[in-house]
């Protein structure tokens, strides 16, 4: 059985950098998302969304991937904020304190409209 | 792969690759929406099945292709009761639950957190040897 492979595309905007997760969010997401996130200090993002779905399927291992991402995002000076997460993996966010790395919101628009007001 | 064998019970023999973890949570949760359960007393289910059954491919079965996982997942007074069986041995020791405000300020790594969310999103939780060998993860989700 093949695992599903999950996609990382970086858009840079003017509100923030746009790390779009299309798949699993999963210890074997981790490389990807901080090869992304390099690509996006690269381009001098200060402002960094984490965009999910409602369906994006994340375990111990990508939450333990997230926090470590989260983590180096504070360290860099950077803000971060999530976006489109399932009302259950919000739950589990939460529960090991993501919302303490970054503020989590239901839309991509929400998100980059709060973004665009952090300075 | 699947035997029903009770009218409130169903089984499954699993190989011991990744992707076990996502047939087994999603058996778990199907089984509890025809059981009546709330979906976010089945998206708790999910998650803990899925680590159970994670933790018993990568950790109990240290990844042998010939490894089996069995789960079995039972409807009993207004509960969702599920057993996850690997060949290994079970935990060596206790595992605490993480220290997240060392995890956060970046002073720890991130470990634990499977068993930590299997043990907040349960309402039972109980890892147990077994004699012939083996061991087995016992779950319980109630429905309300």
């Amino acid at each position: 059985m093949q695992q599903s492979k999950t996609e990382i595309s970086v858009e840079i905007g003017e509100a923030a950098a746009v790390l779009d997760i299309r798949g699993d969010v999963t210890v074997a997401t981790e490389p990807a998302l901080f090869e992304a996130h390099e690509k996006a200090c690269r381009q001098g993002a200060q402002r960094i969304l984490l965009k999910m779905t409602e369906d994006t399927y994340v375990d111990s291992g990508g939450i333990a991937a997230l926090l470590q991402l989260l983590v180096k995002v504070r360290e860099s000076g950077q803000k971060a904020a999530l976006s489109g997460v399932s009302r259950h993996n919000r739950k589990v966010l939460n529960m090991v304190g993501v919302d303490r790395l970054a503020d989590i919101y239901n839309t991509a628009e929400l998100a980059l409209s709060c973004l665009d007001r952090w300075k | 792969m699947t035997r029903h064998h009770l009218a409130n019970t169903i089984e499954l023999d699993l190989f011991n690759r990744p992707g076990a973890e996502r047939i087994a949570m999603t058996c778990a949760g199907a089984f509890a929406k025809l059981a009546g359960c709330p979906s976010a007393r089945i998206e708790d289910l999910k998650t803990v099945v899925a680590e159970a059954t994670d933790n018993a491919v990568t950790h109990g079965n240290r990844q042998r292709p010939d490894g089996r996982v069995k789960v079995s997942i039972r409807l009993e007074d207004g509960a969702i009761h599920v057993a996850v069986t690997d060949e290994g041995n079970g935990l060596e020791r206790e595992v605490p639950d993480p220290d997240f405000d060392r995890i956060l300020a970046g002073e720890a790594p991130p470990a634990g957190i499977g068993i930590f969310l299997m043990r907040r999103l349960s309402d039972r939780l109980a890892f147990e040897p077994l004699s012939k060998g083996g061991h087995i993860v016992r779950i319980t989700v109630r429905c309300h």
